[in-house]
């Protein structure tokens, strides 16, 4: 079927060749997500550790839960026993495991520690990406 | 035409003429450009109509205008596009080259059913009650279609299948001077349009439930607001408020109706 030998100079020729008419913009504007109860500057519908300023997001294991919010390391859904036990093997390493490096620095450390206290017992997050 | 056939205008004109349509042609687009604001409040975004007409304006000939929304999480990467307007492969020879093929391509809507597409458009439609009289009183042939599929072409519904639906119901059609009936018109009221005066010319939004339903003696809003739906972890969206004249669905049912 071919609308040009069929139809000839038929004025749908012109529109179906030249795609119809292609649609025009008439007006523009953004949506950004409200709340950022951390101010981090990452909303909280993405902010991947909502209570805890995060800026860079980072999340080694990539589970959705950002490194600072989560010392969930076998990802069972709470900070415990196992978590402790692997996070001590570690402790002072010079070559960690990533994700053990809870404050975004160079290893795991007292500083890490301290963080792993604070979220001891407790499930990992809260995050807007679950 | 040229030297293929094509039809074009402007043949014989001016230069002076040919600039006259050209400059005519940015007014209609700065027109275009001034005839809607957009404001977004929380998750609701309000759309006012600036123009002195309902907006779009005209007949229903495909003309529609849309929402186009991207919606992106914090890494910037797109999780949704609502009312994405893109490439579309169809059992037409659209491309002319002898061949149905992948290569038969247009432009449309392409998931206009879905429901975080918002889409602005009048509809006529074939009542039940009048495909009936058309065919056992006028003798409108009954296998008159009414619809194709914009993708296949095939006939999706007939006069006859209309004049056998259930009463009270109607079929959308492009098929103008068969409808005798609005089944959708969600076009946004211009400022101080009385309901008293839409009702006499037959230009009530339909359903009637939009638009602040004033009633007789009342007056319609002149804004739509839109609930936004984003997607979850997205972190910021772009809206852009879409305008076609002539749509694809429309043209394939012309040449498709012959």
């Amino acid at each position: 079927m071919s609308f040009l030998a069929n139809e000839g100079d038929n004025l749908l020729d012109g529109w179906l060749n030249a795609g119809m008419s292609p649609p025009h913009v008439m007006a523009s504007t953004t949506w950004t997500s409200g709340t950022d109860t951390d101010a981090d500057g990452v909303p909280d519908a993405g902010d991947n550790c909502t209570e805890v300023a995060n800026a860079d997001q980072r999340d080694t294991d990539g589970d959705g839960f950002g490194n600072i919010c989560d010392a969930d390391f076998n990802n069972d859904g709470i900070m415990y026993t196992a978590d402790l036990s692997y996070f001590r093997s570690k402790y002072r390493s010079t070559d960690p495991d990533a994700s053990l490096v809870l404050d975004g620095k160079s290893n795991v450390n007292a500083q890490d520690l301290s963080i792993f206290r604070s979220l001891y017992g407790k499930p990992p997050g809260p995050s807007g990406l679950h | 035409m040229d030297a293929e056939g094509t039809l074009l205008f402007g043949g014989g004109l001016s230069v002076d003429e040919v600039a006259g349509l050209s400059a005519g042609a940015d007014r209609a687009r700065d027109n275009l450009e001034n005839s809607a604001s957009l404001d977004v409040t929380g998750d609701t975004l309000k759309i006012v109509n600036l123009t002195g007409h309902k907006l779009i304006s005209g007949y229903p000939e495909g003309r529609r205008m849309w929402l186009n929304i991207v919606w992106k999480d914090g890494s910037g990467a797109m999780l949704r596009e609502d009312g994405a307007y893109g490439p579309l492969t169809v059992d037409f020879d659209v491309n002319d080259d002898g061949s149905v093929d992948g290569d038969d391509v247009v432009n449309t809507i392409l998931d206009p059913e879905d429901p975080n597409t918002k889409i602005y458009e009048v509809h006529g439609a074939v009542s039940q009650e009048w495909a009936y009289k058309l065919v056992n009183v006028f003798g409108v042939n009954p296998a008159l279609p009414l619809t194709y599929d914009s993708v296949t072409g095939a006939v999706d519904h007939t006069l006859g299948d209309v004049a056998m639906q259930s009463p009270d119901t109607a079929l959308e059609t492009f098929h103008f001077v068969l409808n005798n009936t609005v089944i959708k018109n969600n076009r946004i009221p211009p400022y101080g349009m009385r309901y008293d005066d839409a009702e006499e010319r037959s230009i009530l939004p339909v359903p009637d439930s939009q638009y602040g339903n004033p009633g007789p003696g009342g007056i319609y809003n002149y804004w739509d607001e839109v609930t936004l739906n984003p997607p979850a972890g997205a972190v910021n969206a772009t809206i852009n408020l879409m305008y076609q004249s002539t749509s694809w669905e429309y043209v394939s049912f012309l040449y498709l109706g012959q």
